[in-house]
């Protein structure tokens, strides 16, 4: 099967993680990650390799609104009084 | 709350997340959502797609929480991945994105403290990842941040900087190798 090429392997993770994929080969390779360990390790290597980018952010508060809408949404609100989440 | 690190503490919130834990979901919230949704702003320029990108984003940690397996990297490290992933599905939605730019880094007040820029120390994987870049052509190196960072797709590229498709994804892909041929020596 033409995923087993590991040199092919290699490139998608590579564009994985950096970010080129196309939307439809992207899924894809993802479906595909899931079951075969071996590619998800390469995407974990690149991972690795790009990843100290990632320090270059700089956080920014999100909108109070953005927790308060997820909360609704995942039905959390009901379950537990806000004071135990402090 | 606790005394230990953030980082330390992330493992054990999204094990309470994948039970259903309300309270560990707020936590995990609070602990990455400012990290995330800098990464989504950089990689969207506009809050409302950022905002778009973050809530997505959650929803998707909060489901897939049983999911995440440690040993197979960080939390932050799939955190990040799938605000990436969710933030790039929300720009390739959208046409023009170049010409929208309405938020810029610089000039965010809510940008906290700990600003690389300012912070003198960097992690010694940051380090070397840079003195790598620094090994690559111009080329190369700007493609593979413009696309990291900014989001930008190889056509935007190819475009703005007026050269064929197949000229970017050489400069990326050589790049690329080249990278970790350096990370790996």
């Amino acid at each position: 099967m033409r995923y087993d090429d590991t040199d092919l392997q290699d490139r998608l993770a590579g564009e994985y993680v950096l970010g080129t994929l196309p939307e439809r080969t992207r899924r894809r390779f993802e479906t595909l990650m899931h079951g075969r360990p071996e590619i998800r390790e390469r995407v974990v290597e690149w991972q690795g390799y790009l990843g100290p980018l990632d320090e270059e952010i700089v956080p920014v508060e999100p909108p109070a609104g953005v927790l308060q809408r997820l909360r609704k949404w995942l039905c959390l609100e009901q379950v537990l009084p806000d004071i135990a989440l402090r | 709350m606790s005394p230990r690190k953030d980082s330390e503490r992330l493992p054990e919130l999204i094990a309470r997340c994948a039970l259903g834990d309300p309270a560990a979901f707020t936590s995990l919230y609070r602990a990455t959502a400012p990290k995330l949704y800098g990464i989504a702003l950089q990689l969207l320029k506009r809050e409302a797609w950022a905002e778009e990108a973050l809530q997505e984003s959650y929803i998707k940690i909060w489901r897939n929480a049983a999911s995440f397996n440690p040993d197979k990297g960080s939390p932050m490290t799939w955190m990040i991945c799938i605000v990436r992933n969710q933030s790039l599905d929300i720009a390739r939605k959208t046409e023009c994105r170049a010409h929208e730019v309405e938020w810029k880094a610089e000039t965010d007040p809510r940008r906290s403290a700990d600003d690389p820029a300012i912070r003198a120390e960097v992690s010694r994987e940051l380090a070397r990842l840079r003195q790598c870049l620094a090994r690559l052509t111009n080329r190369q190196r700007c493609c593979i941040l413009l696309i990291y960072h900014q989001g930008f797709t190889p056509t935007e590229l190819a475009r703005s900087l007026g050269v064929p498709l197949g000229t970017v994804k050489t400069w990326v892909r050589r790049g690329l190798i080249r990278l970790r041929e350096c990370l790996r020596s």
